[in-house]
């Protein structure tokens, strides 16, 4: 009797666990990107601020049970670059973006089958990203055109 | 009612002054290019682009010898067109290993990728298919270095394969 009960628990629990969470294994996309007026206005990144590079780390989790978008994470660190490394100066400074995201079918004919779209809790406005393969996301401007990078960075996210 | 006009026209301008002000601080446009040669321009420029590429994973697609220390590839595009039609003709591509001499050659705009048929690509030596080099057109702004297969490359955290248009 004990027996049946501590399995009816166990299993109880771990549909209640299944049902509520979302996929243990996100994908995760990043980045270096300018740090245009545009990207700042995403961000929440004062327009005064010295900042020349921003690193992005999105993690997009999907409903295991049907794929499903559920939330995202997205951890950014932003500053002037440190000449001679990948990195910062004095290691840039560090924001984080959560929320809900969605995915629609891109109903233009350029490159790019969906977009992904962010919808953060925190604060009003989305950020889209157009899916040019499982691989490779673009960052669109708010009028949904793809962000221009320069020389030397670009808004295109690599799967890691 | 005169009180009531001014008041109005107070709330207009406030309202979209501020629109106005707003789009105009978040425009998305090519950025100045930091060489100390202007980029070329004119009726006969389809447009110049820039960027970096991992160095390794690059130089093995194109088959070309590179140090083991190479981390990434500086780029420069100029892609010229017939300022008649504005059909794109040839290309020059400067840069890391191509210090000492450009490439150039012929270039077209044609469309397929292997999982989409209407991708617009742009075709670098179509008349040397051996030595032939795909960049998927993004808009026109954006472009993105194909692998031979004409499928993306992914990248890194810090480096893409992506190049951006720049103006003087």
């Amino acid at each position: 009797m004990k027996h049946t009960r501590f399995l009816v628990l166990i299993t109880l629990a771990f549909a209640s666990v299944m049902a509520t969470s979302s996929s243990p294994d996100p994908m995760i996309f990043v980045s270096a990107s300018p740090c245009d007026p545009v990207a700042r206005h995403y961000l929440d990144i004062p327009k005064d601020f010295d900042c020349e590079m921003i690193k992005w780390r999105l993690s997009l989790y999907k409903d295991p049970r049907n794929q499903s978008p559920t939330r995202f994470e997205l951890s950014y660190t932003y500053g002037m670059t440190k000449p001679g490394t990948e990195g910062f100066m004095n290691g840039g400074f560090a924001k984080e973006l959560k929320g809900k995201w969605t995915a629609t079918k891109s109903t233009s004919q350029r490159a790019g089958s969906h977009v992904y779209q962010l919808i953060p809790d925190s604060r009003p406005g989305t950020i889209s990203f157009l899916k040019l393969d499982e691989n490779v996301l673009h960052l669109l401007d708010l009028k949904g055109n793809f962000m221009i990078g320069n020389a030397g960075f670009s808004y295109t996210m690599n799967k890691l | 009612m005169r009180a009531m006009r001014k008041l109005m026209v107070m709330m207009l301008t406030i309202t979209f002054g501020n629109v106005y002000a707003q789009s105009e601080n978040l425009l998305n446009i090519p950025s100045k290019t930091t060489t100390r040669i202007p980029v070329e321009e004119g009726p006969n420029v389809w447009g110049v682009f820039h960027g970096r590429v991992p160095c390794q994973e690059m130089a093995k697609e194109l088959k070309m010898p590179v140090e083991s220390s190479c981390e990434k590839l500086k780029w420069a595009f100029t892609f010229y067109q017939d300022p008649a039609t504005r059909q794109l003709t040839a290309y020059k591509w400067e840069g890391s290993l191509f210090r000492n001499k450009p490439a150039e050659g012929k270039c077209v705009l044609l469309k397929g990728m292997p999982d989409n048929p209407d991708a617009v690509l742009v075709q670098l030596n179509p008349d040397k298919p051996e030595h032939s080099v795909f960049l998927l057109k993004g808009d026109d702004n954006v472009l993105f270095m194909l692998d031979s297969n004409k499928n993306l490359i992914k990248g890194t955290d810090y480096l893409s394969y992506t190049f951006n248009r720049v103006v003087n």
